[in-house]
């Protein structure tokens, strides 16, 4: 097998097989099942407080109303108010009905609900109104013109979004790819850093170097980390397609899904553009010079503090495309957008407020391509000194160092 | 066959090895030798290309190219292995980049760890092995391919007299079977008795290059050791004595200023009598080391 695979293989089972990483895939999950949890349980606890007590020998009244399990029928008021005094309902209301009108009054510490009262209110009134009817004495002719209800058609056209909402969904596509940009350059510059540092602290590298060139074994680790990215996206994406096969299945899901589905499906169209190439350019360019962070430490504790200005980098780009999102054809963005590290940032930015033609974007992504090459190109040649370099003399002069260490 | 032509290597300005020239055989040991910081480790990394430098390293008549990852074997001089793997790992993973398949290391792998005598399995962990047991698994992941080229970096340091004599035997195994070997050590007793070759190294240059006995016998027999019924003040008057030392054996060991003097010792002593002891030898590897790194100092 290929030496470079070989490194590739061992750095993705290490990390794979770490328990931090299935931690990392499922810890969103997990915040997000505890607060649905917590969510329930506290709702459930404040709706076993508000169930309102009804009486009535009216059954048109009584049995609407517990239909919609905020309200529990007494037949009396003794019984309604031992329930309210036991604490099983927070209230309860006496309907009396004369011969013209329902009187109807409540009891309890707090006023009712809004939502509980509307639906009181609905009731009550499709109760008077009859009793109006009745005691009205209409003719069959009167009653059939007074029943007559508004024509209401609703025509949507669902097929194409409008300019507008285009746009709107794209900058929606484009916020999702910053912030995937984001999250993973946070998470794997931090764990290509530390995995090459703590390789280097073993002191392991002269044997490995003895087997292959240094510039393959770089190679070999990065694309290891690759896979480690790859496969946390693959599980989101299979636990996405689950959801997304499944939800329309679902009782008390399908409504809301629905609802939300032409976005989703929309967005995900959007997904193939000019910001997805760019993020995937910045992401390979943060990982690669992570790399670098990491072996210009010896001690993998120190990796975290060595991969700071990659985190500060990241940080301006998302703060700088966040606060230039309404000014998209300042200097300061227009700038930016050409500078890699920042462009997969601020290029998607400018090409969806229209600020940037594709010409345009096309240079800044053979810059950012170029410049990765680039980079590539010169990590290998110096990544074989910054490892060897154990001698704890900080940074910059074990980047010195190595610098001097590829010259003949 | 290893060549070393014309080898310089400089860190920015500054010139550490200055045109290194030698040849380690198939079959033999090349001890390298020299103080602290003379560049026995650069030389070492020249050699395997870890750092760019101006010369040529030859193999087999070949200059170094990628072909000969798989035939070298180098054992660092810092110990270290990955805690967390197992021995199999370990040792798997690192032979697998020397072109070996998991079948194969698996089973030579336990060969080597009872040949060895390495406290441990291959399941352990590498943090539960002893530091000597870690040492001897870092020297089977440097050997267990059969290299034709083997760089040991002080093979000995920090193991027990009886691990020392295990190492020894494997790295006449290992010559035996037609490797060649390089290796630096600071003990010159154990370079004197494993090396057919020595090459010393003070402040990147070569300073002593051949074979072992031949690079004492040009210092000249100026060493002898007699037993003798004389005071020391008596020894130190006999011709041609440079200095004296009586040894804790109560044998005396004289300097002499030049070899030819053992002679009129010899006869001064002897008188035709029998001697118990008299024996003039050339100086040691450690005495010439000691010898030629002090005259640098000077």
């Amino acid at each position: 097998m290929n030496k470079t695979w070989l490194v590739a293989k061992e750095t993705y089972r290490r990390e794979v097989k770490n328990w931090s990483f299935l931690l990392m895939i499922f810890a969103p999950f997990l915040v997000l099942l505890i607060s649905f949890f917590f969510g329930m349980s506290s709702s459930s606890a404040f709706d076993s407080n508000t169930t309102v007590g009804i009486v009535s020998q009216n059954q048109s009244i009584v049995w609407p109303l517990k239909k919609t399990e905020d309200f529990d029928g007494y037949k009396n008021k003794a019984k309604a108010e031992k329930a309210y005094k036991d604490g099983d309902i927070s209230g309860y209301i006496v309907v009396k009905e004369t011969s013209t009108q329902l009187v109807a009054n409540y009891y309890g510490t707090e006023s009712l609900d809004n939502d509980v009262k509307t639906k009181l209110f609905r009731v009550l009134n499709a109760q008077q109104q009859a009793l109006n009817l009745r005691n009205a004495k209409l003719s069959e002719e009167q009653m059939q013109s007074l029943s007559q209800k508004v024509k209401f058609t609703e025509r949507t056209n669902d097929k194409k979004l409008n300019a507008s909402d285009e746009k709107n969904l794209k900058t929606a596509t484009f916020w999702i790819l910053i912030f995937v940009l984001y999250f993973l350059v946070q998470t794997y510059s931090t764990i290509m850093a530390q995995d090459i540092a703590s390789e280097k602290g073993t002191k392991i590298m002269e044997m490995i170097f003895s087997s292959m060139p240094g510039g393959k074994y770089f190679d070999g680790k990065v694309l290891g980390i690759f896979l480690e990215i790859l496969t946390q996206l693959l599980i989101y994406a299979v636990m996405f397609s689950g959801f997304y096969y499944m939800a329309p299945h679902i009782d008390g899901v399908k409504d809301k899904f629905a609802q939300i589905k032409p976005a989703i499906d929309q967005a995900l169209g959007q997904i193939i553009s000019w910001g997805l190439l760019f993020v995937v350019l910045g992401l390979i360019l943060y990982i690669v010079y992570a790399a670098v962070c990491g072996a210009i430490v010896t001690k993998a504790e120190d990796a975290n503090k060595s991969v700071q200005p990659l985190v500060y980098l990241t940080l301006l780009g998302l703060f700088s495309s966040m606060s230039l999102s309404n000014n998209p054809d300042s200097i300061f963005a227009m700038i930016m957008s050409y500078v890699p590290f920042l462009s997969s940032f601020l290029m998607p930015l400018r090409l969806i407020k229209g600020n940037a033609t594709g010409l345009e974007a096309v240079i800044s992504l053979i810059i950012l391509f170029v410049f990765l090459l680039g980079s590539i190109w010169w990590i290998r040649k110096i990544y074989p000194s910054l490892i060897l370099q154990t001698d704890d003399n900080g940074m910059w002069k074990n980047m010195k160092r190595a610098l001097q260490g590829i010259k003949e | 066959m290893l060549q070393v032509e014309n080898l310089n290597k400089s860190f920015g300005s500054k010139q550490v090895l200055f045109d290194i020239n030698f040849q380690a055989d198939n079959g033999k040991i090349l001890g390298l030798i020299g103080k602290n910081g003379s560049g026995k480790t650069t030389l070492f990394h020249s050699i395997l290309k870890f750092v760019k430098y101006q010369g040529k390293i030859i193999i087999d008549g070949q200059p170094f190219s990628s072909r000969d990852y798989n035939s070298v074997g180098y054992l660092p001089e810092e110990r270290s292995l990955m805690p967390k793997l197992t021995v199999l790992e370990q040792v798997s993973f690192l032979a697998s980049l020397k072109g070996m398949k998991k079948d194969e290391v698996k089973s030579d792998l336990q060969d080597w760890m009872q040949k060895l005598e390495v406290k441990g399995q291959i399941t352990d962990k590498i943090k539960s092995l002893s530091k000597g047991n870690q040492q001897k698994i870092q020297l089977i992941a440097t050997l267990i391919h059969q290299p034709n080229l083997i760089i040991l970096d002080e093979p000995f340091s920090g193991l027990d007299p009886v691990n020392v004599e295990i190492i020894k035997e494997v790295i006449l195994q290992e010559k035996k079977r037609g490797a060649t070997i390089l290796f630096s050590d600071h003990d010159m007793s154990n370079v004197e008795e494993l090396c057919d070759d020595v090459v010393m190294i003070n402040n990147g240059h070569i300073v002593l290059n051949g074979a072992v006995n031949d690079v004492r016998n040009n210092f000249g027999l100026t060493r002898l050791f007699i037993r003798t019924d004389l005071n020391l003040d008596n020894v130190k008057n006999l011709p041609g004595v440079e200095n004296v030392v009586l040894q804790n054996n109560g044998i005396y060991k004289l300097w002499l200023t030049d070899a030819s003097y053992g002679e009129e010792i010899f006869n001064t002593l002897s008188h035709g009598k029998y001697l118990r002891t008299f024996d003039q030898e050339p100086p040691t590897l450690d005495e010439i080391f000691k010898m030629k790194a002090g005259e640098d100092n000077e």
